[in-house]
């Protein structure tokens, strides 16, 4: 390795995060004082914009970090991630066009919106929004997390982990608080060129590096055949139970608000048809874990693979821009989930319960929200003890759980308020005790919590909407002639 | 519409296909430490239901029939 100059990845860093701070300034100029402007960008978010936003949003500092230590540590298990994101642009399609549809044509701009119009319950909008809330921080700590390792790893140690976190949280706080959605969506338009750029061509100045893809390969398979194949039950569960992710990301409350910021159907059937395409980006991450093991192969933290690698054998200027792309991928998920916050809070929990206030104090309260929820996950990030990995694990299988009770909005008839209450409490609680408490033979399995939350959140609605009264039915013939109606 | 409604189904049908292609009891046939076509087996077959999956949500997508 030449000699490293920290200030390069710094100075590199810094221009970064001046462009974000510019943008969300800009686009404060460019927007309206009105709730759905700040909420959903005024519904005005064009094919281009949703692609970057939702690619920006869904692919955080697992995909760019995560992804090449799995390989590096565990092997093949994580090309599972493939049909994650198959689910995931199928269900943005087949949901989210929906969604888009209510929300164009019933004024919808949360979450809590769809839920509270349909079966006529504010205690609904409210647990819905606590639970959203709940597992939505875990994952902020975590991209936080990364962020602040990658600006640790990247400036060699001169920004520390907790600074560089730090700058990162307030950078995020600043942009979205002040220009709200439109803000957090046009930074992730840069941020999303970014992250994929910087996976695609790291990885092919990494794999280049170690000899060529045949190179690796043969090398794996003569030292590390274990890597290659899936090595126990336990590992086939995971495998199987990866697409919980995709769930749960769609059903985040950043991506509900990304189908209700979006200016046409077509921005959203793009997207959808389109975003898994990225996804071939985990091959790239193979070989990218698999490099590691032969260049730098007692890595003590897999994780840092990718970075370790970038530093050590590219130039610095060079690895800076790479690996500001690591740090765009945790932002742009951060940036998101933090306005999302502030749209469940100043909307769904006050209107939850029962509170009137004008749109202009629902603003501020979301900026509040912005502020409090990126400080929170900022403290848990600073802790770094190792129980709260299993909340980042938990996060999406939480999210998940408000997947049947949208699907009933869409496209059930007999639903029922009392089954919709129960599947998504029941749920929730499964979820949490298989995650942290699961009974033995059920966590040899390998099955991820969420699978289990969502078997339990699914027979429970089934079975107690079957004993109580259904919703309306002009009310449920109505929603779904409007959710299954083109738009022109 | 008719041919519309068959094409959805033809889409959808595709769609279940590569998803059952990715479950673990059809998997396991192709968890072996070889490499075809310089992939992983494994990540050859992982690859192949993903395109197969992925051509067909994009043109379903686009053609507005899903």
């Amino acid at each position: 390795m030449t000699d490293f100059n920290p200030y390069i990845p710094l100075a590199v860093i810094l221009t970064y995060i001046i462009a974000m701070l510019i943008v969300g300034e800009v686009a404060r100029r460019k927007g309206e004082k009105t709730i759905v402007d700040f909420f959903v960008a005024g519904r005005k978010l064009g094919i281009f914009t949703i692609f970057w936003l939702s690619a920006g949003t869904w692919w955080s500092a697992l995909a760019f970090l995560g992804s090449n230590g799995w390989f590096y540590g565990r092997g093949i298990t994580f090309l599972a991630n493939l049909m994650t994101n198959a689910i995931f642009g199928f269900l943005l399609v087949v949901v989210g066009v929906r969604v888009w549809r209510l929300g164009r044509q019933l004024g919808y701009v949360s979450p809590g919106d769809i839920v509270e119009d349909y079966y006529g319950s504010k205690l609904l909008r409210f647990l819905l929004a606590v639970i959203l809330i709940a597992f939505t921080i875990p994952y902020m700590q975590v991209q936080i997390m990364g962020g602040g390792y990658i600006f640790e790893a990247s400036t060699q140690g001169l920004v520390p982990f907790w600074l560089g976190a730090l700058i990162i949280t307030l950078t995020i706080m600043i942009y979205t608080s002040i220009g709200g959605k439109r803000a957090a969506a046009w930074t992730n338009i840069i941020q999303g060129v970014l992250l994929t750029l910087g996976i695609f061509i790291g990885g092919t100045v990494i794999i280049a590096l170690a000899g060529g893809p045949q190179n690796i390969m043969n090398w794996i398979i003569e030292h590390h055949p274990e890597l290659v194949v899936i090595k126990s039950p336990a590992f086939w569960g995971l495998w199987f139970s990866f697409p919980i992710i995709a769930i749960g990301g769609i059903m985040g409350p950043q991506m509900i608000l990304n189908m209700l910021s979006a200016k046409s159907e077509k921005a959203i059937r793009v997207t959808g048809g389109l975003l898994p395409i990225l996804a071939t980006a985990f091959m790239m991450s193979m070989f990218i874990g698999f490099a590691g093991r032969i260049l730098e192969p007692d890595l003590a933290d897999p994780d840092s693979v990718m970075p370790v690698l970038l530093i050590k054998y590219t130039p610095v200027a060079f690895a800076s821009v790479i690996l500001a792309g690591g740090l765009a991928a945790a932002m742009s998920t951060i940036d998101q989930q933090a306005h999302a916050i502030s749209v469940l809070t100043a909307k769904d929990i006050i209107e939850g319960l029962k509170i009137r206030i004008s749109e202009g104090a629902a603003i501020n309260l979301g900026r509040a929200a912005i502020i409090l929820s990126l400080i929170t996950a900022y403290i848990f990030a600073l802790q770094k003890p190792e129980f709260l990995a299993y909340i980042g694990a938990v996060a999406t299988s939480g999210t998940a759980q408000f997947l049947p009770l949208l699907l009933s909005v869409l496209f059930w008839k007999r639903a029922t308020k009392a089954g919709a209450l129960a599947g998504l409490v029941g749920g929730t609680l499964v979820t949490i005790w298989m995650q942290f408490a699961p009974p033995a033979p059920l966590k040899a399995l390998g099955i991820m919590s969420g699978w289990w939350g969502l078997l339990a959140n699914v027979v429970l609605f089934i079975v107690v909407s079957l004993m109580t009264k259904p919703v309306d039915p002009e009310k449920v013939e109505k929603i779904h002639e409007l959710a299954n109606r083109v738009l022109t | 519409m008719a041919s519309n409604k068959k094409f959805k189904y033809v889409v959808l049908a595709i769609i279940a296909i590569a998803y059952v292609m990715y479950l673990p009891p059809i998997a396991q046939f192709f968890n072996k430490p070889v490499t075809v076509l310089g992939l992983p087996m494994l990540a050859a077959w992982t690859f192949l239901w993903f395109l197969v999956f992925f051509a067909a949500l994009a043109v379903g997508s686009i053609k507005e029939v899903i």
